[in-house]
């Protein structure tokens, strides 16, 4: 697989302004999860999250390109920011009851691991079917967009949840 | 009875905007001449293949590379900025067969780059083969001693680069070229264009035109000199006159400010015409889906979270709200759409209302963390995310608006029925 033949078809400028949208996401969650839980590993965690979706979305196109020789098209960014989108809203959940967990006298680490996991359920259902029934009616392009975008939101937000359970477990 | 009033009026909001935002509905209003229907950009979509040729000065053999990339990230910012949905600017190498066809009217020796630019959009297409054609560089020059006879004889002679002579005061020297509308000599207001030295220079640049007061200096900009008479408020504020025009202000403000492309000239070598490639959404069909999954959502949140069903219920209502308000909205201003970007919008509006519904206590960080993604496709986002972004701002600010009229509707229907 050439990634360099994909990255000629974008600019410096393109790809340097992508890349400063990604990281500013990336820090201000990392900054907002230690400014209130004081916690350096799972804010880590949540840097690394918000790094994996671009990861992900570039990988997954390149095996659309290369092995379903589907064009690149500037539409394709629109996986990028939604799944962006929903993961911030996933981490939202994580830090917001994190931060109030600890805060209490009774801090028990499995009303926030329980609270995500249902949380992170019921946004995989919502995207799941929304996804499914609007890829009934729409072209081939189209249903690749929105196929790609819940399979990075769905891997990025169960990742966030399993890696969240596994780190504050011993908390 | 004040909660009967509330709760008839807010029905009645809820019910007319139904009406406006469900598709086919604009044939059962009663005036016919009016269009309600989406503004679809569909139809005002043109794509095109441009290949661009960039005379490069010998100078920067050995930094070529860069120079090209330099022109390739100008280029896309001045398209950027314009709006326009998808831009590809790749390097291109043309065929011996293409480069025979070419009537080359050679000058002086220049090394000869070529970009493939491909375009489709629905801005205007003058206006992009304008800013993808021009340097954006400006120069002050002096004009040479016979310009006047020149001119005299032919008064287009005073607008021609050859009839004067270079000065080192060109873009790099300016901070930014600051376009704004000021009062003209005739009383009118007209756009001029400040030239803002940078810091270094500014002192030797007010000496320059200190120097000159009184005479005549040129402005290069887009292969045309600008003949100015150099006044004693100029060393304090070097303003170019533009012209009235807001749209030629806004196109030079582009020009000007996104940076400078590093070529002698550039010119079109060829251009094809391509069949715009647009995604056809029959939103009827995924307009009803959307309702469909939603229920979905709802029933399936019903059966988990039995103890939160007025919560439900609220979410089910405000949604509803939202959707039609932001249909209405969109059909009535006929602001021109694309109907795929609906489908994300919708969907992201989807998860954002019903997360600030069914996590109360976690919506204040999803309210902030949504409004900053959202302001960072504005701000960083190519092609379609601006556009994308702008949806969902509308989406979230219209969310507010239906979270007061929801929580009001109920308190009233609550007591109603108390």
């Amino acid at each position: 697989m050439e990634i360099t033949k994909y990255l000629e078809l974008m600019t410096s400028y393109q790809i340097n302004t992508t890349i400063v949208a990604i990281l500013i996401i990336a820090i201000l969650m990392t900054g907002l999860f230690l400014y209130h839980t004081n916690d350096i590993k799972p804010s880590a965690i949540i840097f690394l999250s918000a790094i994996l979706v671009p990861i992900l979305t570039g990988l997954f196109l390149l095996i659309l390109y290369e092995f379903f020789n589907i064009q690149p098209s500037e539409k394709h960014t629109l996986i990028l920011w939604t799944s962006l989108f929903i993961n911030t809203i996933n981490l939202s959940m994580l830090l917001e009851r994190y931060s109030k967990e600890i805060l209490k006298k009774n801090f028990d680490i499995d009303h926030v691991t329980k609270y995500h996991f249902t949380a992170t359920l019921n946004l995989f259902i919502t995207i799941l079917l929304i996804t499914f029934a609007v890829s009934v009616f729409v072209q081939m392009d189209m249903i690749l967009i929105l196929s790609t975008t819940l399979l990075v939101s769905s891997i990025v937000i169960w990742l966030n949840h399993l890696v969240a359970r596994l780190l504050l477990k011993d908390k | 009875m004040k909660s009967y009033i509330i709760v008839i009026l807010i029905s009645a909001l809820l019910i007319s905007t139904l009406f406006f935002a469900l598709p086919k509905t604009e044939v059962l209003m009663p005036f016919h001449e009016q269009r309600f229907d989406l503004n679809r950009k569909n139809e005002d979509y043109w794509k095109e293949e441009i290949i661009l040729e960039l005379n490069i000065e010998p100078k920067y053999k050995t930094l070529l590379e860069g120079k090209v990339n330099q022109a390739k990230n100008v280029l896309y910012k001045r398209l950027q900025k314009v709006g326009v949905e998808e831009i590809q600017i790749v390097n291109y190498e043309p065929t011996k067969e293409e480069l025979e066809n070419r009537i080359d009217i050679e000058e002086e020796a220049m090394l000869k780059k070529y970009l493939k630019i491909i375009v489709q959009t629905t801005k205007d297409q003058s206006l992009v083969n304008r800013l993808i054609t021009s340097t954006g560089n400006v120069k002050i020059m002096e004009p040479k001693e016979n310009l006047k006879e020149l001119s005299d004889e032919d008064q287009f002679q005073l607008y021609m680069e050859e009839n004067y002579e270079g000065t080192k005061w060109d873009r790099s020297k300016f901070r930014n070229i600051l376009i704004n509308d000021l009062m003209a000599g005739d009383g009118e207001r007209s756009y001029f264009g400040v030239f803002k030295p940078s810091l270094g220079n500014k002192r030797e640049f007010s000496k320059f035109l200190r120097e000159r007061e009184g005479e005549e200096i040129g402005v290069l900009m887009d292969s045309f000199v600008i003949p100015i008479q150099v006044t004693p408020e100029m060393p304090n504020l070097f303003a170019v006159g533009i012209g009235p025009d807001k749209n030629e202000a806004e196109v030079q403000n582009i020009i000007l400010n996104t940076g400078v492309i590093p070529a002698k000239n550039i010119s079109i070598f060829s251009s094809q015409q391509k069949e715009a490639d647009i995604y056809e959404i029959d939103h009827i069909q995924v307009t009803l889906t959307i309702l469909i999954s939603i229920i979905s959502i709802l029933f399936f949140l019903y059966q988990r979270e039995k103890d939160e069903k007025e919560k439900i219920l609220q979410f089910a209502f405000s949604l509803l709200l939202i959707f039609s308000i932001s249909l209405t909205i969109l059909k009535i201003w006929q602001v021109p759409v694309d109907l795929f970007l609906l489908i994300p919008a919708g969907i992201l509006g989807t998860i954002f209302v019903k997360k600030m519904y069914t996590c109360p206590t976690e919506s204040r960080m999803i309210l902030i963390t949504s409004v900053i993604v959202s302001a960072l496709m504005l701000i960083f986002g190519t092609g379609y995310i601006p556009i994308l972004g702008n949806f969902i701002l509308f989406i979230i600010l219209i969310s507010f608006l239906t979270e007061i009229l929801t929580k009001i509707y109920f308190k009233h229907i609550k007591i109603i029925n108390s």
